[in-house]
């Protein structure tokens, strides 16, 4: 850039501050010089510089100044000193204090600081009686190296004082209240070569209009004058606007997909009846899956209203002895109470024997995309709560292989997967079972995906007789892939920044 | 699930083959099993299957590999009698009643053997047993024991006897308090008066169920040869598969069964009985199911390199025998999977079923997204928090004197106990966590809550509501009625503001927000003591509005 490009382009602030500069000023005397505020001389420096017209420099000093006592002493000068003049009239220390108009804490430090000058004798009788030395006579003609320094010119540089008055400097700086010592961080500024040689065209030029204002367009004053031209390249502060959260997002997305994908979606309540949550899906009562250690309780409400009479005599009989199904069932009394006890939903299968048991389409495509909750203790891969997706497609004539098919094509559109493989598995409701694993062409294999048959003793009794296919997808897990998050927590980050710079997920 | 420690040179010495890593990964498919962990020649290996005790050791996993390699199992089913009594006394009843036991000689107890029986035991009871509660077993040697055996149940000081690994006779309501297995699991002996014993004729003490054995008899290491195993409980059902499942084991190292006459006061009964079992299943069903024509012959092939025998077949139905240790058996449908895990998940080409079907998302759900898009409009960020919060939060630091929130029984961590009632201090808390970042915060969130609902049959019901809050210098109500007129006004719905009372606002500066007379909204200033519970110095306006409720409006 040409330099009359450069003045050109100076914005006003730069053009005060360049002007206003002198070689190696402190900034303090800058920002007196040019009349602007702080922050504004500062953005005037750092865009300065980013142009290489000057250079700062920063450098730590410590300080010292003058605190409370020690403008006070500068008066009336150092109690010690009041003490010894006092000490030529009086000798009882009672009548010194008064005398000298010293504090109490002020006494320790005189008898302290002049015993040490070996300019005082003490006594005790009733009182202490405090007498001078030869010494002490002669120093009440002499200034003490205490009474010089304070003398002098504040604020002083610590670095800067010779070994005497660091001697007092060290005195004083122990006592109470009277210097002080500050770190300062002190910045000198300088021209560049360039700098300096702009510095005197830069209030030169042609008057230029800055912003572009109401004013001047109702008046029409920009036609006489050019724009200051920018510098198109400088960064400017950031701004926030209004965004969807990742995760909330994605799980929207996926929604929408599944929907694509010619599925209807059922959702449940939070707080589910454990029929629905076990006894319907064929989980005995004494599972130990339903122990206190396994699934949250709540304290109230206790029970919720049971489904119809004809639903919960097919499932007590099919738990007790198979009913009318070919099972055997699992050989125990079902209770009624135990059934209509109410907990936190544990997984989105429970959602589906309630619309198993309504009137659903046949063939259909179902699924839930659903908070679930479980007494975890909660790490990177464990969460508070969770979302699970999942659900079932009835139809009849479906078969294993069409299960195959079905997941294999989900798994793939969801995932973006290239290969996929089978595994046997067990689910409690389902028989068979499998989970399957996915090659993902970025993120490698990875296990996502269980599903199978709906056991028969769960689909009679509800009144289905074609074969329903139950799937579900580790959805929480695929969204920290696709977000590049690592623990699942951050899922639901109150970090505002992670949400303010996440990256949108395509 | 279960993790099976074991050694591969013992599991291929058991099949008579030895397999290369990828034959044996292949074949521990079979028994739904995953390599988890690998040393040497020990591996670890996850079985699936939380209903099948049989394939929880290097024997019943061998048993289901074996037969693909045209290895044969023993049949198990006929047995000598031992000659050992075991008389069961009435006085068990509400204790822990029922027993079943078995006799195994000629065992050669090498470490792998030992090691294997131990884990077996420990699994079978843990994970079957529901942790000893409905089995517990226990192993003897037999020639410390003289025959007849009583089981029955003693007062708590009535009897001493040493506890394994110790020492020191204790009296029974000693070992419950100081000896580790006591501590442990004594628990599934409270409230009982007396403890179950099994003791011989000259009073030797076997074993307190399901607590410890003692130490002279029942101690087995290598050099025993002859044992002695019972199994207790509360139901035949657990306790038999239970003994089945290690008995068949022992057999298959060579041991010599023999069955053992447990004497009840009402019958008599003749243990372990592993006579086959027996399902019928339709050819027909498999072929449908798997949804593959394999054919009589190849289906029959595949059942019998699962272990089952064919013991009738007439007009397409088999009449099938499978193993006593099976007990996961319930209908023709677990018959069926073992069909198709034979013929190999990834042999199976998968079809896609041609299907027309409805689709659709919840009405909720697309309309919660549209006010979404809708308020990120008015430059909000939006955030997710979880549903379940604590009554600090949610109550307290509102402000508030109490309100009705469904409650966890047995929460994980105290800070989620309570399942938010209001989603505004969730707000909160996210705004209390970003004092030091740039004003002005404006922030929504959508999602459920939990409320009660006496009319609902699970007592409670979850609406869906948004609630949107602005942390800035200058936030006040007008910013808070501006973003609920925008979102109104864009949603096409009137409403109206009355004054109301609500402890976590400004008094004077809160409402209530009206579609057609009903109340579906707050919106109003937090109450600055709110603002300092959540360490923030900031003025914060809120809105929070019910979209279950106005659903049906739009």
């Amino acid at each position: 850039m040409k330099a009359d490009d450069i003045v050109n382009k100076l914005h006003p602030l730069e053009r005060k501050v360049l002007s206003s500069l002198t070689d190696k000023i402190l900034f303090s005397e800058l920002v007196k010089k040019t009349g602007l505020k702080d922050v504004e001389v500062m953005r005037g420096i750092q865009w300065l510089s980013n142009k290489k017209l000057i250079t700062s420099e920063e450098k730590v000093k410590e300080i010292i100044e003058l605190d409370k006592n020690g403008e006070q002493y500068k008066q009336i000068g150092l109690p010690e000193r009041r003490f010894l003049e006092a000490v030529t009239k009086v000798k009882k220390i009672s009548e010194i204090k008064k005398k000298a108009s010293l504090e109490d804490e002020e006494i320790n430090i005189c008898i302290g600081s002049l015993k040490k000058k070996a300019a005082i004798n003490i006594a005790k009788e009733k009182e202490l009686i405090i007498t001078l030395t030869e010494h002490g006579k002669k120093l009440l003609e002499k200034e003490f190296l205490e009474e010089i320094f304070l003398k002098k010119k504040f604020p002083l540089e610590l670095n800067s004082l010779k070994d005497e008055e660091k001697f007092a400097f060290n005195n004083l700086i122990k006592r109470k209240e009277i210097l002080k010592k500050e770190i300062k961080k002190i910045k000198t500024i300088s021209f560049t070569k360039l700098g300096k040689e702009l510095s005197k065209k830069a209030n030169s030029g042609k008057e230029q209009l800055d912003t572009l204002t109401h004013e001047m367009l109702k008046k029409g004053d920009w036609k006489k004058k050019d724009f200051r031209p920018y510098d198109v390249s400088i960064n400017v502060p950031k701004t926030f606007a209004g965004k969807r959260q990742p995760y909330a997002e994605f799980v929207e997305k996926v929604r929408e997909k599944v929907v694509s994908m010619g599925f209807v979606e059922m959702t449940g309540p939070i707080i589910e009846l454990e029929f629905y949550n076990f006894d319907a899906l064929y989980q005995p009562q004494n599972h130990p899956a339903r122990t206190w250690s396994d699934t949250y309780k709540i304290k109230k409400p206790k029970k919720g209203t049971l489904p119809d009479k004809k639903i919960l005599q097919a499932i007590k009989e099919v738990h007790e002895n198979g009913g009318k199904t070919d099972s055997c069932g699992w050989n125990y009394k079902w209770n009624e109470e135990i059934a209509a006890k109410l907990m936190p939903r544990s997984h989105d299968t429970a959602i589906s024997p309630r619309f198993l048991s309504k009137n659903i389409k046949i063939p259909g495509k179902y699924f839930s995309l659903v908070r679930c909750y479980r007494p975890d203790v909660i790490d990177a891969t464990h969460g508070v709560e969770f979302n699970q997706l999942g659900g079932f497609v009835v139809g009849k004539d479906l078969s294993f292989r069409d299960l195959l098919g079905l997941l294999k094509d989900f798994t793939m559109e969801m995932t973006g997967a290239t290969e996929v493989k089978f595994f046997p598995d067990y689910f409690p409701f389902t028989e068979p079972s499998v989970q399957i694993s996915a090659k993902h062409p970025e993120f490698g294999w990875m296990e996502l995906a269980g599903a199978g048959i709906f056991r028969p003793e769960l689909t009679e009794p509800l009144g289905i007789k074609e074969p329903v296919i139950a799937w579900g997808f580790g959805i929480d897990r695929l969204a920290m892939l696709k977000l590049g998050i690592e623990d699942i927590r951050d899922l639901f980050t109150h970090k505002i920044d992670l949400l303010r710079s996440s990256k949108k997920v395509l | 699930m279960p993790t099976i420690e074991l050694s591969k040179k013992d599991l291929y010495e058991l099949i008579g083959k030895k397999l290369n890593q990828e034959e044996l990964e292949e074949d521990l498919l079979l028994v739904k099993g995953e390599i988890d962990a690998e040393e040497d020649d020990l591996i670890k290996v996850e079985i699936a299957d939380t209903n099948r005790p049989d394939l929880w050791s290097v024997e019943g996993i061998s048993r289901d590999i074996k037969t693909k390699y045209g290895g044969k199992n023993p049949s198990y089913s006929k047995l000598k009698k031992s000659g050992v009594v075991v008389k069961v006394d009435k006085n068990l009843k509400n204790i822990r009643p029922k027993t079943v036991c078995a006799v195994i000689r000629n065992l050669n107890i090498t470490p792998d053997v030992l090691s294997q029986m131990i884990q077996l035991q420990e699994k079978v009871c843990e994970t079957f047993g529901s942790k000893r509660k409905e089995a517990a077993i226990g192993v003897y040697d037999l020639h410390k024991i003289t025959s007849p055996i009583t089981y029955k149940a003693y007062n708590p000081k009535e009897l001493k006897f040493i506890p394994l690994e110790f020492s020191q006779e204790m009296d029974l309501a000693r070992i419950l308090r100081s000896h580790p297995k006591g501590i442990e699991f004594g628990h599934l002996l409270e409230g009982c008066d007396k403890y179950p014993i099994f003791i011989d004729t000259v009073g030797e003490v076997l074993s307190m169920p399901p607590i410890i054995n003692s130490n002279h008899t029942g101690k087995v290491t290598e050099s025993t040869r002859d044992i002695f195993i019972e199994c207790s409980g509360f139901a035949f059902k657990y306790i038999i598969p239970a003994l089945n499942v290690i008995v068949t084991a022992l057999v298959d190292r060579g041991g010599d069964l023999e069955t053992v006459e447990v004497i009840y006061a009402d019958k008599t009964i003749v243990t372990p009985d592993l006579k086959p079992k027996t399902v019928k299943i339709k050819l027909e069903y498999i072929e449908s199911r798997m949804g593959l024509e394999l054919g009589k012959k190849k289906i029959i092939k595949l059942l019998e390199e699962a272990n089952y025998s064919i013991k009738k077949e007439s007009k397409g139905v088999l009449e099938l025998n499978y193993p006593a240790y099976r007990q996961d058996i319930m209908h023709p449908a677990d018959v069926c999977e073992d069909v198709i895990i034979r013929y190999g998940f990834n042999n199976i080409e998968p079809k896609t079923p041609y299907m027309v079907t409805e689709q659709s998302i919840l009405k909720i759900n697309s309309f919660s997204s549209e006010v979404a898009n809708i308020i990120i409009g008015l430059g909000a960020q939006e955030i997710l928090s979880y549903t379940l919060n604590n009554k600090e939060n949610l109550i307290l630091n509102m402000n508030l004197k109490e309100a009705k929130v469904v409650e966890i029984e047995n929460p994980v961590s105290k800070n989620w106990s309570v399942f938010r009632n209001w989603i505004t201090p969730c707000l909160m808390e996210f705004l209390s966590k970003n004092t030091n970042k740039e004003y002005p915060q404006q922030i929504f969130e959508i999602g459920e809550v939990v409320l009660f609902d006496e009319k609902a049959e699970t007592k409670t019901k979850n609406p869906i509501r948004i609630a949107w809050a602005k942390a800035d210098k200058k936030a006040d109500f007008t910013h808070a009625k501006q973003a609920l007129d925008f979102l109104m006004n864009n949603l096409g719905l009137e409403y109206e503001i009355k004054e109301t009372k609500h402890d976590s606002f400004i008094k004077g500066r809160v409402g209530k927000v009206y579609v057609k007379g009903k109340a579906v909204a707050y919106i109003g200033e937090i109450n600055p003591v709110v603002l300092e519970n959540f360490g923030l110095n900031m003025p914060v306006c809120v809105f929070e509005l019910n979209l279950t409720d106005i659903l049906n409006e739009v």
